[in-house]
Parts: structure tokens; sequence; C-alpha cells
């Protein structure tokens, strides 16, 4: 086996950068609707301070899951073919529906969980905002209480339908890798589960950051009980996470199976760097220690530590999920389906689908979060400040009647 | 849809807005219905089905022909012209192949050292010192139009098709480029061209062996190591082979069922 | 239950859901009526593809003639080969494909067909190559040529060897006819 050999057409890597962009993308926006739903579906209460947050930041990421396709395609103005025309032999095809489906359900949530402070500012605002907020009201201004009620039902339907909505958007591009019998390092009935659960982890993170930002930027006080529950949650994903990645490799090596002699060395020598230091050790096991920390010490801890701590976890957390993402896409084409040898990948910097591309699509989805949240804010809502009342405060809608807070109830 | 649209064009002052909601609604579900089912409704006036056929072939007809491909890796001597003549009769751009041929050196201590320098375009030469080899052979490899053909099954546009003589085909002008039947094939068959930017595979010379000509690599290979047939037909050579040969196919464990068989593989090759 | 009883009982409350999915449904309604108006005629004719696409991939150009071809025009060499152990050797492995040189259809000559002059050419086929099989006529070049005085000229096999027919005295005209 010292001898390698390619097949002569596996010199070239033809899913790039980009397409390792896209299911970390796509995992973000799962993940982020799952804390959502946490939130809106299960009643998880301390999980208010990002519930509107986790919604806009899915939403602002899948507007963009679809960018490094684009950017990757040798045809992207056929990219509508695949709507046009889906073959659904082909697990792709489910791409259009799949993704249209996701981006109305994330838009109709969106929308409901707002539309108490969209109609607020179509009050209040003047000119071309105005318009705007009349248009995303559709025109219809009723913030009885009746209407809000049945609103906070379809709010709680929805995003139930959005749980296995997300599963389906995540697992579907896991399954894009585990159901081609040509790869072998692809070919496993885990690989959805895996990515699904790296989705929820690098979701979670992902908020961490974002909400630790934004309450350093706004100047208040960060809801420590909510930071302490997605470090737990975080803590709990990652565990599983990492553990089906780890049975998975562990499964092929003591089977010793015939693609072990490629897969064993792909590991070891040319993913060394991004499977074992990235992957493994700085990105799982650092992480879990921190978090262990968090979560077991919790009370002990002074309440930077714990910013800091998760802060860190959750960067070490987003690096382990974008490198177990590069060590699928890449790791699976490094080797030569001839099973004898390997080629090398280096995105270069400036190239179409390069590095700086894939950090402009990076950015892109945080530059759309700023400019909904300018809109419809994250943080402070109208209908919270000004009339004092949430409509999604918690799950006691029983009747139409009781939609008013109760006194001394959670605010 | 056109017809009813017509209409409309014929008599637009006598419709009152009820009327011409009612009709726009049916012009809407017609053409819904049109969008559902789209071939049945286009091709629902031509009662008779056209038969693709080559230019001055009227009486090719498609369904008289399953094509087969045989290569005897016994009797291949790695010259290379097959590759040669592929690049030039499909226009395959450098650096990627249609067909390559492949050398395999086993030692006495069972070490496999396996090159394709250019896929064997150029032939071969003496090789590295320091390697003795015991035994060795050449392997043409090209894509096996494969009857279970997982690329096909994973293009999601339709751009990728198999016709009825079980010739593997890509549609350049639907092709969206997304590369997944290329990490379909098992055997590495496919690749997206860097100029069309779609992606392409052997076609058995389609435009050939529907006019009666043999595919460019068969008719350049000077030891009839690679051998084309119909297995509708009665004395085809290739059909007689696969009645009365031993014949293998690559990488039989995955169950693509190829077309393209072979004759004297040994264990190392994949 | 409470949430389609609300829903169906008091209409005015439900008014912006009725516009909501008005709107998704007239979404729906333009994507279908796109569809229709892009969707190529002939996809589905024959399976879920292009149909057209067939007759498209048929019509390609031929740049490789069938064997006999250049018989039509060089009756001597093609002879001469055809009698020759190079019989199964087509004339255009080592020239070129009849595209660079004849338009058939137009009957138009367009180039020079290339000729190679080198042992390489010979070497491809004939170099002792151990993954070569056995019985095929295989050269050790320095075996072969101790005895050649001009062994290093790139041209040393067409000293002894006609190209057309390689036997040595079972050779027909060297040069091209016209």
């Amino acid at each position: 086996m010292e001898y390698s050999f390619l097949f002569p057409n596996d010199m070239h890597i033809h899913w790039s950068l980009m397409i390792v962009m896209y299911p970390y993308i796509t995992g973000l926006v799962a993940g982020a609707f799952v804390v959502s739903a946490l939130y809106h579906v299960f009643n998880i209460e301390v999980l208010k301070p990002v519930g509107r947050l986790a919604l806009l930041a899915s939403f602002a990421f899948l507007c963009f899951a679809t960018l490094p396709l684009l950017n990757h395609l040798g045809h992207p103005e056929r990219a509508m073919n695949i709507m046009m025309t889906p073959n659904f032999s082909s697990a792709m095809a489910g791409f259009g529906i799949i993704y249209n489906f996701y981006l109305l359900l994330l838009t109709l949530e969106v929308w409901l969980v707002y539309r108490v402070d969209i109609i607020e500012f179509a009050k209040t605002s003047r000119g071309l905002k105005r318009l705007l907020y009349k248009t995303l009201a559709l025109g219809v201004y009723n913030v009885s209480p009746q209407a809000l009620a049945l609103d906070h039902k379809l709010i709680k339907i929805l995003a139930a339908i959005g749980i296995p909505g997300a599963c389906l958007l995540h697992g579907y591009v896991g399954f894009l890798f585990g159901a081609l019998k040509a790869n072998p390092w692809w070919s496993t009935p885990l690989m959805p589960i895996i990515f699904l659960f790296s989705a929820v982890v690098s979701g979670v993170a992902l908020l961490i950051i974002v909400y630790q930002l934004c309450m350093k930027v706004r100047g208040e006080p960060i809801d420590q009980n909510c930071l302490s529950a997605m470090a737990r949650l975080l803590w709990l994903f990652m565990t599983i996470s990492v553990s089906l990645e780890l049975l998975e490799i562990i499964t092929l090596a003591y089977e010793q199976a015939e693609e072990w002699e490629v897969i064993g060395p792909l590991l070891s020598h040319q993913l060394s760097f991004s499977f074992i230091s990235l992957q493994l050790i700085i990105g799982a096991l650092i992480p879990f220690i921190l978090l262990m920390i968090l979560t077991l010490m919790n009370r002990y801890l002074h309440e930077r530590v714990r910013n800091t701590l998760s802060f860190v976890a959750s960067l070490l957390l987003l690096i382990q999920v974008l490198s177990m993402r590069w060590n699928v896409v890449i790791g699976g084409q490094i080797f030569s389906k001839s099973f004898r040898g390997f080629r090398d990948y280096q995105p270069h910097f400036l190239e179409k689908e390069g590095i700086l591309a894939a950090v402009i699509i990076f950015i892109l989805p945080f530059i759309l979060l700023y400019v909904i949240n300018r809109f419809l804010p994250a943080f402070d809502s109208p209908s919270a400040s000004h009339n004092g009342h949430d409509p999604l405060k918690n799950g006691t809608f029983d009747s139409p009647a009781c939609c008013y807070p109760k006194a001394g109830g959670p605010s | 849809m056109n017809k009813k649209e017509g209409k409309i064009d014929e008599k637009p002052e006598e419709m009152g807005r009820r009327d011409f909601i009612k009709k726009g609604c049916e012009i809407a579900a017609g053409t819904m219905f049109v969008g559902l089912l789209p071939f049945k409704s286009a091709r629902a006036e031509k009662e008779v089905e056209r038969i693709p056929r080559p230019e001055g072939h009227p009486d090719y007809n498609w369904e008289d022909h399953l094509y087969a491909y045989v290569i005897d890796t016994r009797k291949c001597i790695g010259c290379g012209m097959c590759v040669q003549a592929c690049r030039k009769e499909n226009n395959v751009p450098e650096g990627f192949y249609r067909t390559w041929v492949e050398r395999y050196e086993v030692s006495a201590e069972d070490a496999i050292k396996v090159d394709s320098p250019h896929g064997g375009e150029n032939g071969f030469t003496a090789d590295t010192p320091g390697f003795n080899v015991s035994k060795g052979y050449f392997v043409p490899k090209m894509c096996n139009h494969c009857s279970n053909s997982p690329c096909t099954q994973v293009c999601p546009v339709g751009a990728s098709y198999k016709t009825k003589e079980g010739v593997v085909l890509v549609d350049d002008k639907r092709c969206v480029g997304c590369g997944y039947c290329v990490q379909a094939c098992p055997y590495g068959s496919r690749f997206l061209n860097p100029v069309t930017k779609t992606a392409e595979k052997c076609t058995w010379c389609y435009h050939r062996i529907t006019r009666g000509l043999k595919p460019a690599c068969v008719q350049a290979c000077p030891v009839g190591a690679r051998m084309f047939g119909d297995v509708k037909k009665e004395d085809d050579p290739v059909r007689k082979i696969l009645a009365k040969e031993r014949i293998q196919v690559l990488q039989p464990e995955k169950l693509t069922k190829p077309t393209c068989f072979y004759i004297g593989l040994d264990k190392g090759v994949r | 239950m409470d949430f389609w009883k609300g829903a169906f009982v008091s209409l005015r409350h439900t008014k912006h859901y009725f516009r909501a999915v008005f709107l998704i449904i007239g979404a729906l309604f333009a994507f279908f009526i796109v569809r229709a108006f892009l969707l190529p005629g002939s996809f589905g004719e024959f399976g879920y593809y292009r149909g057209d696409n067939v007759a498209e991939q048929m019509a390609k150009p031929v740049r490789f003639a069938a064997r006999e071809a250049c018989a039509d025009c060089h009756g001597d060499i093609w002879k001469t080969h055809q009698s020759g152990s190079h019989a199964p050797v087509q004339c255009q492995n080592c020239h070129d494909a009849l595209a660079v040189h004849f338009d058939v259809e137009k009957g138009e000559f367009i180039g020079k067909m290339p000729i190679q002059r080198t042992s390489k050419l010979c070497l491809r086929c004939h170099d002792d190559l151990p993954s070569r099989p056995d019985g095929f006529p295989k050269i050790d070049l320095e075996d072969h040529l101790k005895d050649i005085p001009d062994a290093h000229k790139p041209e040393v096999c067409f000293q002894c060897h006609q190209p057309h027919s390689p036997k040595i005295g079972d050779q027909g005209p060297v040069t091209r006819d016209q």
C-alpha cells in the first residue's frame, strides 16, 4: 500500500469550501430554531431573553443558506431547475421543497411573533417606514385579545412543526452525504443524526455568543439564568454530538472494513490537524471540560467567569462544528475512490469559492440580523414595554379572555 | 391554455367583472394543471411517439438495441491509443478523462503498484527501478453504464439519464453543475468539465454508435481488448462472450450492475 | 381544538390569516405558471429528462471516420497496410482523426495529416514493459539496437521497418500515393 494511485479524474476536489459552508449555515439555522422552539413550544421560560433573537438569527441564516450553493454551482442561472424539474429519486431534489417549506414556516413564525410590534410600529411611525410596517401587517391592525390568543396558538403550532422541520432541513443535508454508497467516509445512516446534533450545538453556541455581544453593546446585564440554561443545553448536545461522531469512527476502525485502509490514514495524516486537533481536542475536549465546570459548579461561579467560560466554550464549539463539516465534506474527497491515494485541498484566499467568499457568506447573515433587528427588535419590544403585555409570555392562554398577564406573573 | 387566452382577447368588453374573475380563475387553474402535469399535456396532441434518430439513419430505433461493452484485460498492451482517440473524438478537456488506462504491477511480495500517467494517454514508459514485478497488466477504465446507476439516481434536475439502449448520458443544457453525480460514481468516471461547467462522462460515443460506427476507443484499440456490441443482435460477438465466458464487473459489491464487463480482472483492481 | 373553534367562530379575528394564506397561494400559482412556461416541451417525453437531448447527443460530429474510409483515396497504402501485420491498427491512430484532414460531407480538404516519425510512436506498443502481455511482439530496445550504428536517432526504427507493414522483407510502397 505504500504506492499511491488516484483515479485520473480524482485529481480535483469538486465540492469546495462552499459545500463546507452550506451545512454549517443550515446547521446554525436548525440549531437556533430549536432554541426558539424550546421557548415557544416547551415553555422553557428561562430562554425567554433569547427567544426572539433565536428566531431572527435562524431567519437571517436561512436567507443566506443558498448562497454558498449558488456560488458553487457551475450554472447558478439554472438553479431553478431543481424546483422546475425535481428528480425525486435524488436526495438533492428535496432541497427546493424543504427549503421553501422551512422559509415559509420561519417567515410565518417571525411574522406572528412580531405582529403586535409591527402594528404598534405601523401606528407610531411615519412615511416609508409606516408603509413598510403596514405592508408587513398586511393591513390588518387587529390586536384584540381573541386575535392574539389565536396568534399565540398558531405560533406554538408552527414552532412544533418547525422542530421536525428543522430535523428535516438539516437531516436532509446529512442524508445527502450519508446516502452515497460510493464514499465510505460518508455512507453511514448515522450521518443525518450527527449532522442534526452538531447543528443544535452550533446553534446554541452561536446564540450564547450573539446574546452576550448584544448585551455588551446595549450595556445591559446578561440574564444569568438564561445563559446557564443555554450552557447546560450546549453541554448536553455537544456530548451527544461528539459521542456519535466518535461512535462512527470507532465502529469503522473496529470492523477493520476494507475502507478503513483508506480512512485510517486519512484521519491520522491528511486530517490530523482538522480532525484530531480541532474537532476532537480543541473543539470538543476543552469546551466539554469548560461546560462541565460551568454546569456542575454553576452556583459557585462569579458572573463574569460564567460569561467568559460559556463564551469561550461556544466559540470553540463553533470551530468544532465547522471543522467537523470540513472533515466530512473535504475529508470525503481527499482520498481517491481508488482507495489507494490522497489528493490535497487548500482553498485559496481570493478564488471564487475561496476563503474570502466563505467569510463574506458567513458575515452576511449577521448584517441581515442587524438590519432586521432595526425593524423588528430582538430585545426591546414595544408590545412589552408600551402596553405592558407580551402575548408570547407563557402558555397560559386557555381562553381568549385571559390573554392579559396575571398580576405577579413573570414579566 | 393559449386558446382560452385567445377567447378573452376576442370579446373582452362583453365580460363583467364577475365573469372576468371567473375566467381568470379558470385560466389560473388550467395553468396550474399544466404546470403539475407538464409532459402529459405538452405531448398530448402528438399521438405518435417520436423516435430520436441520427441524421441520415431513418431506420434507427433505439428500442431495437441494448449495448454492452467488454474489456479483455489480458489483451490490453497499454498503448493508450483509446484515451487519445477519446479525447480527440469528444473534445475532452486536458486533465480530465472519459476513459483511461491503469497499469498494475504486482511484486512477489504482493505489493501492488498502480499508475496511470495522464490517464495513459501518451502510453507507458519503463517503470521505476527497484520494484520487482512478478506480474503486471493494464486495465482500461471508463463509465460502466450501470443498469442501476447511482449517478442518474442522484441527479437533482433530471439532467442525467439512461437511454433505451442502456447508455447513460448527461444533458449539458439542463445540468446545473452541482457535482452530486461525480460524488455518487464509485468508479471516478465522471467529472465537471471546466469549460462547460457541467458534468461529463463517457457516452460510448453515442453519436457514433447510433450511426452504426464503433466507439472511438474500440475502433482505436489495435489488439481487440475493447469490444462493443449489441446484446439484442443474435450473432453479436459481445453477446457471445457474455453468454460463454467468465466475466467480471468492477466493484460488484456496490450493486450498480455495470454493463461494461471485464475479462481477466485481478483481485487488486478496484 | 380551541384554535380551530376560535378560528371559525370569530372570522373577524382571523382576517390577517386569510390575507397571509392568500399571499402564499398566490405565490404558488405564480410558481406553477412560471414553471409551465419555462419547462422544455420535450421534458418527460421518454423519461424524466429532456427528450430532445437524445437527438442532440446523436447529432454530435463524428471526428474519427470508419477504419476503411482511408482506402477511398489512399488505396495502395491501404492494401499494403491490410496485408501486413499492422492491419489491426487503424490509420487514424498514428496519424490523426480524419476530421483534421478531410471533410467527408463537403468533400473538402482541410489540412495535412500529421506523420509521426519517431521511435516513441513504435515504443508505445512495443516497448518491453512487464505489464504488457506475453506473445505480443515486445522489444528490449538496448538489445534490439545493439548492432545499429544510428541507434540514438529518433527515426531509427524506420531504417529497417516500414510502419504500414513492419515485417522486414514484407514491404509495399513506402511513399504515399496521390
